[in-house]
């Protein structure tokens, strides 16, 4: 975990420091003149070199401090930590919505190969992988949010009951996104075990189906559910900065946007490695879940 | 120079007249409590409450919490006393006595004196960001409670319209003995509202300000502006009921708003301008005839219709004809093929020449407009290229007069015509003439006449020599004055934004 | 359907496109960046089949050159990082040890760093426009075929015939090339079809921050961003050049499919 931290830290140092433009620039406007950015840069610091304010970002960290915004002069951590709970919702409620709808799906699929109602399930991954999500966002907020207006059209409440139904519609979309990856290793991993010699040893030995379904295929099924999620989490979290801004939730991927257009190099080293931080953890997480599940997977 | 203080005790009687249409003087504070909690959806985060960092993400919320002397007129002409009682000018030109309101309260309760003043005058004029509007001042002294005596160093005629801009709000002295940081994260003003909460990134939500100074105001019991993004989202949030007021819906939606149910649409004429900037070191747009040619080959009704829904203007003045001392006559090139062609002719490029052109990418109304001069030009045998950049990317370009035409925009923070001829045509703007090396000195002379003298018809008089010469010297092609749109539910009165793109939210009510 | 039937399904269905787009001013006679000013925003009709866009150009045309330039950043945005991703994971798969712990360290950091702050600085940096899009795609897309590829390796650096050509002799660049590249290349393959539909996607993502690629070039994300303002009275704008990444999406994973019940006989 630490190399990859380290090689994060300096990746995204650099790559922030050589966008052209000053953050002073974004501070005054159209008033900014040279002489202004320099005092500006002065106070912010960022006028020594590199070396030096790359030891200053390092030294932060270990004293427990992602620094301050150029930009409102809040502790970044206390950004990032107040976006948690909208980007944790999304998130868990886009993952709890791709299984919902995955997971009966395959098992009609897999029951039975080949059937019309294999077909058709096979057709959604098909389908739905190509479908922008800019669009399908849009396409829900006109339906569920003003045709039928059911769920708020965008921002996020600010009691739990309200939130819950705040992010429905964007938890929906993500899960738009990722039931087609998942009902394409469900299915698959579902047919493997239906297969398998011991589920034929068990349906010989007069075993019901729907019991097999239940022990057997579920927790193939979990595995199966819980390494695409695991692998797909980066993109996950990438992918939430368009779900964000079309409903207007404030997580941490809109955060990190408008950091780097505002050049406030502070937030976006944190958000970055925060991002990091969570992808490695979902990684291991998903590792032990793996080894739960799983009898042959022996961890490291 | 006696006709010099008769003229401006005309005016000032003149705004007297108006401030008591604006503010009624019968108390009649009795009549109701705050009511209603009004929320704004808009595309721009807030950013800080120092008026000296103000830029529009900011300085619309922070002037519901802050009040200037002077404050701006509805028809952006003028101004009128706020939190002064008048202002007046000695036979001198260069003493300005300012007579303060004694029934101003802060909203932590203590009354607002010339101490405060002089504190936030002082700290603005040493300011980083706005401290050049206030140049001209040499010292400021308090001989009472209630009065300021403002020094300048030479006449200088913007002075009250410069008192009226947000940067020179007016503070709690010595920040109530608190350091700037912890001011601005807890600000104390004497405007309508306080502050309450502020989510950075997602909303800030102001509260009535109960011992504001203006009997029975503000209407509101809150007013909170949510940061969003999306266009559409906003819309959506609009038509939902989510949202009360919507700042900036894309003028192509006005249509559909306009036929919604519970939907008000508010088109403000603005003292804004859009320009297409030549940068005239390059070589071939350091002839004037290139220069008239392009200008002559932008379509400005199809980028207004293209752009703004044919709500903006097409312009004709590098000042925006609801700036003071705009003339209606000033012979700014319009669109015309055949003269652009003719011009070209007598340039030394008959041949047609390359450009390009630096846009911000992800900016339809730059893609937009981009697009059309891109087919004109070729019209008449200019190969225009494209050249996008990220916004705070291509303005640093812009700066560094890296490019060869850009595409720009002012919009006026102050009533008066001096900001902006200074910022964009004399060299005390530090701009280069508005980042386009363009240097006419007859022009400088008569900003410099018009700063100095505080008769209304000499000022106009070099206004418009100014505004006639930069068009016909097409330093810049003027192409579009756009409105500012605003869209509101329907039980939302009293709302209204005046062309330097303020609003007062003390007049608003929720019904 | 039959395997081979899907996969020829598919490859029809892309071949159609393909076609289009190389022939484009045969099937239609406007040129995409031509306006007409004045026929803005109409409607599908006889002489615009998909209505014109709000500078009056015509839908149809742009969105067949827009095939151009999309299908080329989708192919471009696979070739690199594939050549990139098979070569490193068939050199540390094979090699193993110290080359192999440094690349992984390597790939571990760049899925853990998000895509979108690397695509986005690099957008600022270079300028907007598909230079920066097929760059931030390959430095960030080859791992994945490392990942697949170096595991595909391990496993048969293992297998009877591989050992059974080390002992013969043969030299290390040979057993890679003969026998273990063609094994291990076609799960890569596979993974590439619907790789292609992600950079297409990436690409409309851009485009709807602003980021995509400049105007006037038809393109499909563009397409999107601009319709994006139109969607309440001229929702086609935005939605058919969806419908277009949404064809290729669905042909592109028919030719997967087709490709996968191949390999598995």
């Amino acid at each position: 975990m630490l190399p990859v931290l380290f090689g994060i830290s300096v990746a995204v140092f650099l790559i922030v420091h050589s966008i052209p433009g000053d953050p002073a620039d974004v501070l005054l406007g159209q008033n900014a003149t040279p002489e202004k950015i320099k005092i500006i840069n002065r106070q912010l610091g960022i006028d020594r070199p590199l070396i030096v304010q790359y030891l200053n970002f390092v030294w932060d960290i270990f004293r427990g401090s992602l620094g301050t915004s150029f930009y409102n002069k809040e502790s970044v951590t206390s950004l990032i930590l107040g976006r948690l709970p909208e980007t944790g919702m999304l998130l868990t409620g886009g993952v709890i919505l791709s299984i919902l709808i995955a997971l009966p799906l395959s098992i009609i699929a897999a029951s039975k190969r080949g059937a019309l109602r294999d077909q058709l399930v096979r057709a959604i991954p098909i389908i739905g992988l190509g479908m922008p999500q800019v669009w399908v966002g849009v396409m829900l907020i006109l339906l569920l949010g003003l045709k039928y207006p059911l769920f708020p059209v965008g921002g996020f409440g600010n009691t739990f009951p309200e939130r819950l139904r705040s992010i429905f519609l964007p938890a929906l979309t993500i899960a738009i996104l990722l039931a087609p990856i998942l009902i394409r290793s469900l299915r698959a991993s579902m047919l493997e075990i239906l297969d398998s010699d011991y589920v034929l040893t068990a349906r010989a030995k007069g075993i019901s189906t729907a019991r097999i379904t239940r022990v057997h295929v579920l927790r193939n099924a979990m595995i199966a559910s819980v390494t695409v999620l695991g692998i797909n989490i980066a993109y996950l979290v990438g992918s939430m900065v368009v779900v964000e801004r079309v409903f207007a939730i404030p997580g941490t991927g809109s955060l990190m946007i408008d950091a780097i257009s505002r050049r406030d190099y502070p937030i976006v080293q944190g958000v970055t490695l925060y991002f990091a931080v969570v992808v490695v953890i979902v990684n291991l997480i998903t590792d032990l879940i793996l080894a739960a599940l799983d009898p042959r997977v022996v961890l490291k | 120079m006696a006709s010099k203080k008769k003229v401006l005790v005309a005016l000032l009687a003149a705004f007297t007249v108006a401030s008591t249409v604006v503010l009624p003087l019968s108390a009649n504070a009795a009549n109701s409590a705050p009511k209603g909690d009004l929320i704004f959806v808009r595309n721009q985060d807030f950013a800080t409450f120092d008026p000296d960092l103000a830029q529009n993400d900011s300085l619309f919320i922070q002037e519901q919490v802050y009040e200037p002397l002077f404050s701006n007129l509805q028809s952006g002409k003028g101004v009128v006393p706020w939190l002064a009682k008048s202002g007046t000018v000695a036979k001198d030109g260069i003493t300005w006595t300012i007579k303060l309101r004694t029934d101003v309260k802060f909203s932590d309760g203590t009354p607002m004196t010339s101490a405060d003043v002089k504190f936030s005058l002082d700290r603005a004029t040493a300011g980083d960001g706005w401290g050049f509007l206030n140049t001209a001042i040499d010292n400021i002294t308090t001989p009472s409670a209630d009065t300021v005596v403002i020094k300048t160093k030479f006449p200088w005629a913007p002075l009250l319209a410069d008192l009226a801009s947000f940067s020179n709000s007016i503070l709690k002295a010595d920040f109530g003995g608190k350091t700037a940081a912890e001011f601005f994260k807890s600000p104390i003003g004497t405007g309508p509202f306080m502050l309450d909460s502020w989510v950075p990134g997602t909303e800030i939500k102001l509260v009535a300000n109960k011992i504001y100074w203006q009997p029975g105001k503000p209407y509101l019991n809150s007013v909170t502006w949510k940061y969003v993004v999306d266009d559409n989202t906003r819309e959506f949030m609009l038509k939902g009921g989510q949202a009360d007021i919507n700042e900036e819906p894309p003028a192509n939606s006005v249509a559909s708003l306009r036929a919604a149910p519970n939907i008000k649409v508010g088109v403000f004429s603005a003292a804004a301008s859009n320009y297409l900037a030549f940068n005239v070191k390059v070589p071939a747009l350091s002839d004037v005839y290139v220069r008239r040619a392009i200008s002559y080959a932008v379509d400005r009704a199809a980028i207004n219709k293209v752009v703004y829904s044919g709500l903006g203007t097409v312009s004709n003045s590098f000042l925006a004809p609801s700036v003071n001392f705009y003339d209606k006559k000033t012979p700014g090139i319009q669109f015309d093929l055949k003269k652009a062609a003719a011009e070209l002719a007598k340039s030394k490029y008959k041949k047609g020449l390359k450009l390009e052109l630096l846009i911000r990418g992800g900016n339809k109304a730059h893609e937009a407009t981009a697009s059309i001069l891109q087919a004109s030009l070729k019209k008449i045998g200019i190969t225009m290229t494209i050249k996008a950049q990220e916004p705070s990317v291509q303005r640093a370009t812009q700066k560094a007069m890296n490019y060869q035409m850009t595409l720009t925009a002012w919009t006026m923070d102050i009533v008066d015509p001096d900001e902006l001829l200074t910022f964009g045509l004399s060299p005390e703007g530090g701009t280069n003439s508005y980042y386009t090396n363009y240097v006419n000195k007859k022009v400088i002379a008569a900003i410099k006449k018009g700063q100095t003298n505080v008769d209304p018809k000499v000022r106009q008089t070099a206004y418009s020599f100014v505004q006639k010469q930069v068009a016909d010297d097409a330093f810049m092609a003027f192409t579009i004055n756009p409105p500012y749109i605003y869209a509101w539910r329907s039980n939302i009165t009293g709302f209204n934004v005046n062309p330097m793109y303020t609003y007062h939210m003390e007049n608003v009510k929720k019904n | 359907m039959k395997s081979s039937k899907t996969l020829y399904v598919g490859m029809g269905l892309l071949g159609a496109l393909v076609l289009a787009a190389v022939f484009a001013p045969l099937i239609t006679s406007y040129d995409p960046n031509e306006q007409d000013l004045v026929n803005t925003l109409l409607g599908p009709n006889s002489r615009h089949w998909l209505g014109t866009d709000p500078l009056g150009r015509d839908v149809f045309t742009r969105l067949i050159y827009g095939a151009r330039v999309d299908l080329a950043i989708g192919l471009l945005a696979v070739i690199l990082p594939y050549i990139i991703g098979v070569s490193l994971g068939l050199l540390t798969g094979w090699l193993g040890g110290r080359t192999d712990s440094v690349v992984m360290r390597i790939v571990d950091t760049v899925i853990a760093f998000p895509f979108y702050v690397l695509a986005i600085a690099l957008v600022f940096i270079f300028g907007p426009g598909i230079k920066s899009i097929i760059v931030a795609i390959t430095l960030v897309g080859w791992v994945a075929y490392c990942r697949i590829v170096r595991a595909n390796v391990l496993v048969a650096k293992e297998q009877d015939y591989v050992h059974a050509a080390r002992l013969t002799g043969l030299p290390a660049s040979r057993i890679l090339r003969r026998h273990l590249l063609p094994n291990v290349i076609s799960q890569s393959i596979v993974f590439a079809m619907s790789d292609i539909v992600l950079s297409i996607l990436a690409i409309v993502s851009l485009g709807y921050l602003g980021l995509g690629v400049p105007v006037p070039t038809a393109e499909w994300g563009s397409m999107i961003q601009e319709g994006q303002s139109y969607i309440m009275d001229q929702w086609w704008l935005a939605t058919i050049p969806g419908l277009m990444v949404v064809y290729v999406g669905f042909s592109l994973s028919l030719i997967g499919d087709g490709l996968v019940a191949r390999l598995e006989r």
